[in-house]
């Protein structure tokens, strides 16, 4: 059963990339702009899930500093959006996020103790590694605007280094 | 002249040039004291190592979007959440110095060392 459900989230996580066969290269930065926040917003659900469920406390500190790092991001996206006069167009991609997330939150959910937590930190790298893979060689190299593509890369260097700490917490939690 | 009053004489005339060693030796420390910056940049502390002595000050300041902190690893002292931007100032102590690293990603580390 667990090896059932840690693959289907792994899978789940995954399907980012194979989502990118519906064309993520060729959105806009607008659009581009709205799938980073959609991805933000769903790390930033998964680490209140964490916080609700796991007792353990490297689980917890790792959570809480997801929520610290994609709201930063989050509210300097905004920020420069509101400064350029634009806003995040929605569109199929970050819809097919958001249902994606929606499956591994119900199946995350039913997990507890160290299944929970192990189920998490596994989804987390596996979720960085997806979404670092498409900002670095999809969205960053087709981004138009400079200060959105700053914006961006600055967001890359800080989710490479939630990247790495969750590959870390995957290993001690073996 | 009392033995009392010799007494509280020669009191008084050992402890001015105490007095006075102490005011110097505290005037030197205040005269060499340094202000160190330490920026936090793409999750790193700018410089890693900071040569210090007790009385120095440290200021940290945070130039990522990530918020950071500054941390001793023995728990002595913390700057506390320093958001894109924000500084926090502290003047060093002896129990100060040893290594320290952000609470928030704890790969970032740095040392604080006498010099």
């Amino acid at each position: 059963m667990k090896a059932i459900i840690l693959t289907a989230l792994i899978a789940a996580a995954a399907s980012l990339g194979e989502a990118q066969a519906s064309g993520p290269s060729e959105l806009n930065d607008l659009e581009i702009a709205h799938v980073a926040y959609t991805a933000d917003n769903i790390d930033i659900r998964y680490a209140h899930l964490a916080l609700a469920i796991s007792q353990n406390p490297e689980i917890r500190t790792f959570a809480q500093t997801m929520i610290r790092d994609h709201e930063a991001v989050n509210e300097a996206a905004l920020a420069l959006l509101d400064k350029l006069g634009a806003q995040a167009q929605d569109n199929d991609f970050s819809q097919t996020l958001n249902q994606n997330a929606e499956l591994i939150i119900n199946d995350l959910a039913k997990l507890r103790a160290e299944e929970f937590d192990m189920a998490y930190a596994t989804n987390e790298l596996a979720y960085h590694k997806a979404v670092n893979d498409l900002v670095e060689n999809t969205f960053i190299p087709s981004i138009d605007n400079d200060e959105v593509k700053a914006l961006f890369q600055q967001g890359l260097e800080i989710f490479k280094v939630h990247e790495g700490h969750a590959e870390t917490m995957v290993s001690s939690l073996k | 002249m009392t033995s009392v009053s010799r007494r509280r004489f020669l009191t008084n005339a050992m402890a001015l040039p105490i007095a006075l060693a102490v005011f110097s030796r505290q005037g030197r420390a205040h005269e060499s004291s340094k202000l160190h910056e330490v920026d936090i940049a793409n999750f790193a502390f700018v410089p890693e190592t900071v040569s210090v002595h007790p009385g120095d000050r440290i200021v940290w300041t945070n130039r990522d979007l990530s918020p950071h902190t500054a941390t001793s690893e023995n728990g002595d002292w913390d700057t506390g959440e320093l958001e894109q931007g924000q500084s926090a100032e502290l003047t060093v102590t002896e129990g100060m110095v040893g290594p320290f690293f952000c609470t928030f990603h704890p790969n970032m580390k740095g040392q604080l060392v006498l010099s």
